[in-house]
C-alpha cells in the first residue's frame, strides 16, 4: 500500500496509529460533504498529521470558520465551516428545490453546517453539527425522512428522531415514540417498528433505539425540540440548552 | 492537478485552476485515455464467485457508447435523468460514462434503498429510466405505477419484473457514439443528501465537478497518481465517496480502479484484495463502509481482524 485516505467523519489517534503499524504509512484524514466535496485534507507527504484535525484547505477551495452574519473568526474560535463561492467543486443547485438553495448560502459562503475551529496553522477541527443531521457510520442521516416514515405505522401516534453517542458508529439512530392508545410499548413492537423503516426506507437508516414515551418535548408552534431528546440522552443539563451543538462523539467541548 | 511542491505553502502558491469552458466527464474519464492508451485497465472486478473481470479503457469506450445508444433508444435526450440502482460493478461504471457521453443526467441510487426512499427519489428527480439488477428491478415493479416519468427499466441480469435486458439492448448497438458536446458548468449528475427536515434534497452537480475533486483526492493520496498506483474503496459508486473520490478521479488519470460488491464487510476477503490486486491506494471510511446494515466498519474492523492475527503468531 501507499496511502490510504479516510473521510466522512472524524479519524481517531487509533486508527492513525494502527495504519503506522499496519501499513508503515499515515492515513490522511479529509473532509467535504454532498454539495461540496474535498475541500480539507491532510497530506502526509509535506504536513505532519494532527490527530483530530480533518487537514488544511485544499489549494483551490477558500475554506474558512464564519459566525452567523458570515463574518470569518480568527483561529481558535468556534464557528461554522464555510466555502467561498465560486468554486468548481461546489453543486449548481438543489433539483428544484430554490428555497433550500437559498438557505445553503451566506452572500459568498457556502455553509457546510458543520461546525469547526482552525488553529494557528490553518489546520481545521470538526466538531460537530449545527442541526439535527445524525451522523451515523459514516452516514448523514435526516431525522425528518425517518420521522415521516415511522408516522406511516398505525401504532405511532407521534415520533422525534435523533442521534445519541455510540461508541463505535459516532451515533446512532434512536426514534421516541408516542404510541396511538391501545398499544403495548413492548419489545415486540419496538423489533415490528425497527422492521417497518428498515423494509421500507434503507437498511443503513432504521432506528437502533427505540424509546416509548407518554410525551415529547414540542416548541410553542409544535415543533418537536430535538435538541432536548439529544440532551437527555446526553445527561446534559437544560442549562446547557442555549449552548452551541455539541460534538459528534458525545463529549462537551470545553472550547464552547 | 496539483502541482509538485514540498510544503503545503508553496502548494498553495503555485496551484491554478485548469477549468475548460468545454468539458465532459465522460470523454474525459473514458474516451481520452481510450484514443491515448487504448490496452491500459480501468477496471479490475472480482466477482461474488471470486473470478475476476478486467476491462480496458478501450473496451470502456465501446460498452459506454452502445449503453449511449440504448439509452437514446428508448427516448432519452440531452438533460433527462437517468438512475443508477446498482452495486459496485462494471455495468455500474460504464452506464455512468454513458450518460454523462449522452448529455443526460446521472442519478445513483444505493442498493439498499427500501421502496419509500427509491419513490421519492424517482418522482422528484423525474427519472426516465433506471439502469439496475434483479433486485432493484423487484423493487422497482412495485412502484411502477407511482413513477409515470419512468419509461424503462434496463435489467443488467435479465429481464425479470417488467423490465427491459440490459445486456441483450446494448450488445445490438453501435460501438461508436458521438458524445454530446457539455459545457464545464451544464448538469452531470444529481446525488440526493439528508435534510434536517423534510424530505432529501437532490444537489445537482455540473460535469466541472470533477475537475473541483482533483486536487483534494491528489492530497488525500499524497500526490496522487504515482507511477503503479491502483485504487480501491470499499465505499458503494453510489455515495459522491464511492464515485468522485475514488472512481471517476482515477480514471481521469487513467488509473486502474479495483472493484467488488462486499455484502457483507469480510475483512479475511479484504486484506486478500488488497494483496492479490496489488492495491497501492485506498479510501476507508472509519466506520461505515457500504452496508451498515451488515454492521460494516471497514477500518476498524481491519484493525481488530489484524490484532487477532498478530496474536495469533
Amino acid at each position: 500500500m501507499r496511502t490510504i485516505a479516510s473521510g466522512g467523519e472524524p479519524l481517531g489517534a487509533e486508527l492513525l496509529t494502527w495504519g503506522r503499524q499496519t501499513f508503515g504509512l499515515t492515513i490522511n484524514e479529509f473532509y467535504g460533504q454532498t454539495e461540496c466535496n474535498m475541500i480539507v485534507s491532510s497530506c502526509a507527504a509535506i504536513m505532519p498529521a494532527k490527530p483530530g484535525h480533518m487537514g488544511r484547505p485544499v489549494p483551490g477551495h477558500e475554506v474558512a470558520i464564519v459566525d452567523e452574519q458570515g463574518r470569518r473568526l480568527p483561529p481558535g474560535t468556534l464557528g461554522q465551516i464555510a466555502v467561498k463561492r465560486p468554486d468548481p467543486v461546489m453543486f449548481l443547485e438543489y433539483w428544484y428545490n430554490p428555497q433550500a438553495t437559498r438557505q445553503k448560502f451566506l452572500g459568498e459562503w457556502l455553509l457546510t453546517g458543520d461546525m469547526g475551529i482552525v488553529d494557528e496553522e490553518g489546520y481545521i477541527r470538526f466538531v460537530g453539527r449545527n442541526d439535527d443531521i445524525i451522523i451515523s457510520a459514516g452516514y448523514r442521516i435526516g431525522p425528518g425522512e425517518i420521522e415521516d416514515c415511522l408516522m406511516g405505522h398505525p401504532a405511532v401516534n407521534m415520533a422525534a428522531v435523533v442521534g445519541v453517542p455510540d461508541p463505535v458508529r459516532h451515533e446512532v439512530v434512536k426514534a421516541f415514540i408516542v404510541l396511538k392508545p391501545g398499544y403495548e410499548p413492548d419489545t415486540a413492537l419496538a423489533e415490528e417498528i425497527r422492521n417497518y423503516v428498515k423494509d421500507r426506507l434503507a437498511a443503513h437508516e432504521y432506528p437502533r433505539e427505540i424509546e416509548f414515551v407518554d410525551a415529547l418535548p414540542l416548541t410553542a408552534t409544535g415543533k418537536i425540540m430535538r435538541r432536548v431528546l439529544r440532551e437527555r440522552q446526553t445527561g446534559k443539563s437544560d442549562d446547557n440548552a442555549s449552548e452551541p451543538p455539541r460534538s459528534t462523539d458525545g463529549r462537551q467541548d470545553a472550547s464552547m | 492537478m496539483l502541482p509538485p511542491a514540498s510544503t503545503y505553502e508553496e502548494l498553495v502558491h503555485a496551484f491554478r485552476w485548469d477549468i475548460p469552458e468545454y468539458y465532459n466527464i465522460g470523454v474525459d474519464v473514458c474516451d481520452k485515455w481510450a484514443h491515448a492508451a487504448p490496452d491500459r485497465l480501468a477496471l479490475i472486478h472480482r466477482q461474488a464467485n471470486g473470478d475476476i473481470e478486467q476491462f480496458t479503457f478501450e473496451e470502456i469506450r465501446q460498452l459506454s457508447n452502445q449503453t449511449a445508444h440504448l439509452l437514446a433508444e428508448h427516448g432519452i435526450e440531452r438533460g433527462d435523468r437517468v438512475g443508477v440502482l446498482l452495486p459496485q460493478r462494471p455495468e455500474t461504471a460504464y452506464a455512468h460514462v454513458a450518460i454523462y457521453k449522452l448529455g443526460a443526467i446521472a442519478v445513483p441510487l444505493f442498493t439498499l434503498f427500501g421502496p419509500e426512499a427509491l419513490r421519492y427519489r424517482l418522482q422528484n428527480s423525474g427519472a426516465m429510466a433506471v439502469i439496475t439488477d434483479e433486485e432493484g428491478a423487484a423493487k422497482l415493479a412495485r412502484l411502477r405505477d407511482e413513477l409515470p416519468h419512468l419509461r424503462v427499466v434496463l435489467n443488467v441480469d435479465g429481464r425479470g419484473h417488467s423490465s427491459v435486458d440490459f445486456h441483450q439492448g446494448r450488445k445490438n448497438q453501435s460501438t461508436e457514439f458521438t458524445p454530446v458536446t457539455t459545457r464545464a458548468d451544464d448538469p452531470a449528475l444529481i446525488i440526493y443528501t439528508s435534510g434536517t427536515t423534510g424530505p432529501p434534497k437532490g444537489a445537482l452537480h455540473a460535469h466541472r465537478t470533477l475537475l473541483g475533486h482533483l486536487p483534494g483526492v491528489e492530497m488525500s493520496h499524497d500526490f496522487f497518481p504515482q507511477q503503479d498506483d491502483r485504487i480501491w474503496t470499499p465505499a458503494d459508486w453510489a455515495w459522491i465517496g464511492g464515485l468522485y473520490d475514488v472512481l471517476m478521479p482515477a480514471w481521469h488519470h487513467g488509473i486502474t480502479v479495483v472493484s467488488q460488491r462486499f455484502r457483507k464487510f469480510d475483512p479475511e476477503a479484504a486484506f486478500e484484495l488488497l494483496a492479490v490486486l496489488h492495491v497501492r491506494n485506498a479510501f476507508l471510511p472509519p466506520h461505515g463502509a457500504q452496508d451498515d446494515a451488515h454492521r460494516l466498519h471497514a477500518l476498524e474492523i481491519l484493525e481488530v481482524r489484524d490484532a487477532h492475527h498478530r496474536q495469533r503468531r
